[in-house]
This record gives C-alpha cells, structure tokens and sequence, in this order.
C-alpha cells in the first residue's frame, strides 16, 4: 500500500491505478526490504522458515486485546487460574519457556518487557505443545 | 558492493607473553537445554514439539576458536 501511496504523491494523476499500471511488482505477500552495502534485501515469511529450517504451518493469532476470549486461555495455562498471576507465580519450566522465548525467539532492544496477549499465546501453543507458526511470529516481531 | 573503509586497516599488537595455543577455550551455549535438565527443568520435549531442534542448534552454532584466541592476546581494556 505504501508504494502506490507514493507514487500518487509524486503524480496525482495515478490515483486508482493498480500496482502493475503503476510499474510496480505484482502483490504476492508481505515483505520486509531493505539494503545492505548496496545489495537489495527482501524478507519474507518463508525466508524466516527457510532460516529456521521449517515450514509455515501452525496456529498463530495478533492483533488481540484485552476482551479477546484468548486472555482466560492463555492464564489457565499459565497460571491454571482464570486470573493473570505474576511472573513469580510461574512453575519453574514455564519461567524458562517465556524467558526462551523473549530472548531467542523474539529479542528487542532495550529491556525485556512483559511479553504481550500476542506473545502469550505463543508461549500458550509452547506450554500445550501445540505447533505454532513460529517463523509466521518471527517476522512479524521483525516488522 | 560497497566496501569503502577510509582508513586503512592495521594489526594491533599483541599485549601479553601468552601464546595462542597455550589458551583453551571454553564454549558456552545461549542455551544449555542438558544443564538445564540436569537441574531437573526439562525443556527440550517443548522445542521438539515445535520443531526448532534445528534453530537451536544454529543459535549455539559453531565458535571461532583460532580467531577468539587470535584476538584474545592481543585484546586490551
């Protein structure tokens, strides 16, 4: 969407012309582009699978808030309670799942901060050993 | 490709008697899933469900033994 944004800025007259009248490539999925040293980038999806060795498969969920259904699911496997507990209310395996999985799955700059409803379903799919889409998870923390 | 650095590169001095070899280096991984299960937190079954066996072995990947040595003589604070 930002790439046709652009050009329309740029020549107004291009307003509601597709992406292959505007000289752009054809849509296929999101990607992640960038530079470095003068090469051309691109990351996908199934670039981060590719890297990890596996496929693009498995359970994944975003963009949920606090009235999301997944927030009792998530605290009973957590913590086997309908409410939110602590970090320090966390069995000693689970610590180490969220601590794994803040640092070597999904690292930021910066401090650790509490993981969010998104990342506690993924700890969720972890905990149950339910398969994620863990390269899915990646690149969207890369975003 | 780019690869303009500006100044030159140069060789820093060594700054201890130790030689390279008479170093060992001691290797530790990001994660130490068997340490881990030593102290009775068994962790691996959870990333083996997952299949990221293979990720984890890429993050505690291969040490460049020679070159930490190489640096390590030479390394000042």
């Amino acid at each position: 969407m930002m790439e046709e944004h652009e050009k329309v800025l740029i020549d107004p007259s291009l307003e509601g012309k597709t992406r292959e009248q505007l000289g752009l490539k054809p849509f296929t999925c999101t990607e992640i582009r960038s530079n470095i040293m003068g090469i051309p980038i691109t990351i996908t999806e199934e670039i981060c699978a590719r890297a990890i060795r596996r496929v693009v498969e498995g359970s994944f969920e975003e963009g949920l808030d606090k009235t999301s259904p997944w927030n009792d699911v998530v605290n009973m496997t957590m913590f086997n309670n309908m409410k939110k507990g602590k970090y320090n209310d966390l069995r000693m395996e689970y610590k180490m799942l969220q601590k794994i999985m803040t640092e070597d799955l999904l690292p930021k700059g910066g401090g650790v901060d509490q993981p969010s409803l998104d990342h506690r379903v993924l700890l969720h799919f972890l905990i149950k050993k339910e398969k994620a889409n863990v390269s899915k998870y990646i690149f969207n923390h890369m975003m | 490709m780019q690869v303009a650095t500006g100044e030159a590169y140069q060789i820093k001095g060594r700054t201890m008697k130790l030689e390279g070899w008479q170093l060992i280096v001691q290797v530790e991984s990001p994660i130490d899933f068997l340490s881990l299960a030593h102290h009775g937190c068994e962790l691996r079954n959870y990333f083996h469900a997952q299949g990221l066996d293979d990720y984890f072995c890429i993050l505690s990947g291969l040490t460049y033994v020679n070159l930490i040595k190489y640096f390590w003589v030479r390394a000042e604070i």
